[in-house]
């Protein structure tokens, strides 16, 4: 099973790139069943149970790292060292994927195969609408998404 | 004037405060404020709003206890509509309420709390979170997981979403329960009761290891309140309020809730956004009170469930004063929540489709009232003859503890905290003072950037003597 997961806040403009994608996504896959998708604000303990029984995990976000609308579709490395207190969240119960990511192993001993789909926002500011470089990156995000869904499927299927 | 220790911010709490311990001439701790910073101004913005959409906006208060206000808000509208709503729709409310309940007490005990209790008070600041508890006991952190999940996943089929559902409106709830919904819950819950009661047993077992803090949080002397029903049974939705010392004996018998202005003052501090409730025939500061978990499971005679009813019998033989026992109150409320979700879901009358009352305003003032996970929760509204809200007040669980806490931090630091030798478990073990009450004070959840904890020792004339960050 493939898991896709967009998190962020619509409130902040850019921050909201991951349930935009997510919104899209349903769109074009149209009930397939075969690709799980979650919408949430932030990334919590509890995904860590759905994270561990799939296949493959797209984690889809906003990423301050990159450059203003720079797209990119990179595999997920575990962070063996990030804790919750130092992946950014404040509150301990709000996680990177990263740090996630390392749960779901501590937890279960193995994880699954993992990838970031990320652009780099343009603009932050609570209230004020998703910046057109951004909200363009949408739609190629949701290619690279379905892109690695099929070969996934493929894969699994014999590398038909 | 001595020396002042700041801890900014408190860490693993919901939301954005700050401890500042005053030290006096000696060196010895004089005070310890709890410090809210942020402010929310709800009751204010509230104003000039049709009184309808009260359910949905005052949610917005808290991301992490949204179902909480809009029931008690909801209650209120039905008081302004005049109407009884239907009893299904009483029901599903109170489920809701619950799952709320049980979800948010295993965010606090399992993914806040839990890092001290499992790994120690001194463990390093850098393993002692969630995923440390992960490495240490695996299958602790897959329980905490779980039934936190369970109490999501049903405020979602409820719901209809996770955080601010929409569903609970003025006059019951906008849709039925569907009876695959019903099943689909259902089955969740044997194995949630399951792992809630062994988690308690579990932690029973660990009580002898924290003989120090049980005491060091039974230094503070308050009342405790709570709702209750008529037979003094556990109440969350419904109920009178109850009012007990630290002895047990009543010091209010099941007084109707909205008459809560009589018994009950706010006290506006200079030092903080958290007002300062107190029970005004003992005045303030005197009138200290302590509400949530600990409150209901001292006040209440029985829950109704059989296993939360086991659990409470033993907990009864415990030091009432102790607030370290919040944290197993919260275990315990998590077995009555999944029990009673399903009792209440294996009457057929759940699925009833009638489950809202239509009316427009019909009073000028509304009150409702529920227990959120953390205590009781009050909302009075007011409207003028066009259903706009003239005022709006609203008592919130972790304001009635603010007074408790404050001398709770002051006590712990006076037994740990010496300024000619900081260490990270003693700063940490006032922290865990503050988060045996788990005070909800983040409202808005979503927070840019990392937030270190400082920790500042400054001279009597200003000067920065010292500065711990992590």
């Amino acid at each position: 099973m493939i898991l896709v997961i967009g998190y962020g806040n619509t409130l902040f403009a850019d921050d909201g790139f991951g349930p935009a994608v997510i919104d899209l996504l349903m769109e074009r896959l149209q009930g397939n069943q075969s690709v799980e998708i979650i919408s949430c604000r932030q990334l919590l303990p509890e995904l860590v149970e759905q994270i561990a029984k799939a296949e493959t995990v797209i984690f889809v976000d906003a990423n301050v790292r990159l450059l203003p609308a720079q797209f990119e579709f990179s595999p997920l490395q575990v962070d063996k060292e990030c804790s919750p207190s130092q992946s950014g969240g404040t509150s301990a119960h709000a996680f990177s994927a990263s740090s996630l990511l390392n749960t779901v192993e501590v937890i279960y001993g193995t994880h699954p195969c993992c990838w970031l789909c990320s652009v780099g926002p343009v603009e932050l500011r609570l209230g004020v609408p998703m910046s057109e470089a951004v909200a363009g990156v949408i739609p190629l995000a949701v290619d690279a998404i379905l892109n690695k869904a099929s070969l996934t499927e493929l894969a699994r299927a014999g590398g038909r | 004037m001595g020396k002042t220790i700041i801890i900014d911010p408190v860490t693993r709490i919901e939301g954005h405060s700050k401890i500042t311990i005053q030290l006096d001439e000696q060196g010895s701790v004089e005070e310890a404020i709890f410090h809210v910073t942020q402010l929310r101004g709800f009751e204010k913005f509230a104003e000039g709003r049709p009184f309808h959409e009260m359910p949905s906006l005052m949610s917005r208060i808290c991301g992490i206890c949204p179902v909480s206000h809009l029931v008690a808000s909801a209650k209120a509208c039905d008081m302004l509509m005049s109407v009884q709503i239907p009893p299904t729709a009483a029901k599903l409310r109170r489920i809701l309420n619950l799952a709320q309940i049980a979800q948010s007490h295993a965010l606090s005990f399992f993914y806040l709390s839990s890092p001290d209790l499992l790994l120690g008070m001194d463990a390093d600041p850098a393993l002692r979170n969630f995923v440390g508890v992960a490495k240490a006991d695996p299958q602790l952190a897959r329980n905490g997981i779980h039934l936190r999940k369970v109490g999501q996943s049903i405020i979602e089929l409820l719901g209809g979403k996770r955080i601010h559902p929409g569903w609970v409106v003025a006059g019951g709830v906008n849709a039925p329960l569907s009876s695959e919904h019903r099943a689909e819950i259902l089955s969740m819950l044997p194995e949630a009761i399951k792992i809630a009661g062994e988690t308690n047993t579990w932690f029973t077992l660990q009580l002898e290891r924290f003989a120090d803090e049980i005491d060091a949080l039974a230094k503070v002397d308050t009342l405790y309140m709570s709702l209750v029903g008529d037979d003094n049974q556990f109440e969350t939705y419904d109920g009178k309020l109850s009012l007990i010392d630290s002895s047990g004996h009543a010091v209010i018998d099941r007084m109707p809730a909205e008459d809560y202005k009589s018994i009950l003052g706010e006290q506006v501090s200079t030092d903080s956004y958290l007002k300062s409730p107190y029970y005004k025939p003992l005045g303030y500061p005197a009138g200290l009170y302590r509400v949530g978990p600990l409150a209901r499971l001292h006040i209440a005679s029985r829950f109704g469930t059989p296993l939360a009813d086991e659990a409470l019998r033993l907990f009864k033989n415990y030091d009432r004063r102790s607030a370290f026992h919040y944290h197993q109150a919260r275990l315990i409320e998590i077995i009555h929540a999944y029990e009673s979700i399903q009792q209440l879901l294996s009457d057929d009358s759940i699925l009833d489709p009638h489950v809202r009352a239509h009316a427009d305003a019909n009073a000028f003032e509304g009150f409702g009232v529920s227990e959120a996970p953390r205590g009781t929760l009050m909302h009075h509204y007011k409207i003028d003859e066009n259903g706009l809200i003239t005022y709006a007040d609203l008592m919130i669980a972790t304001g009635h503890n603010s007074l408790a806490m404050n001398r709770e931090i002051t006590e712990v630091a006076k037994r740990y905290v010496k300024n000619d030798h900081l260490t990270e478990g003693m700063l940490n073990r006032v922290e865990a003072a503050i988060r045996t009450y788990d005070p909800c004070l983040s409202c808005s959840t979503h927070a840019f950037g990392q937030m270190p904890l400082q920790i500042q020792l400054l001279s009597a004339s200003g000067l920065l003597l010292d500065q711990v960050m992590r």
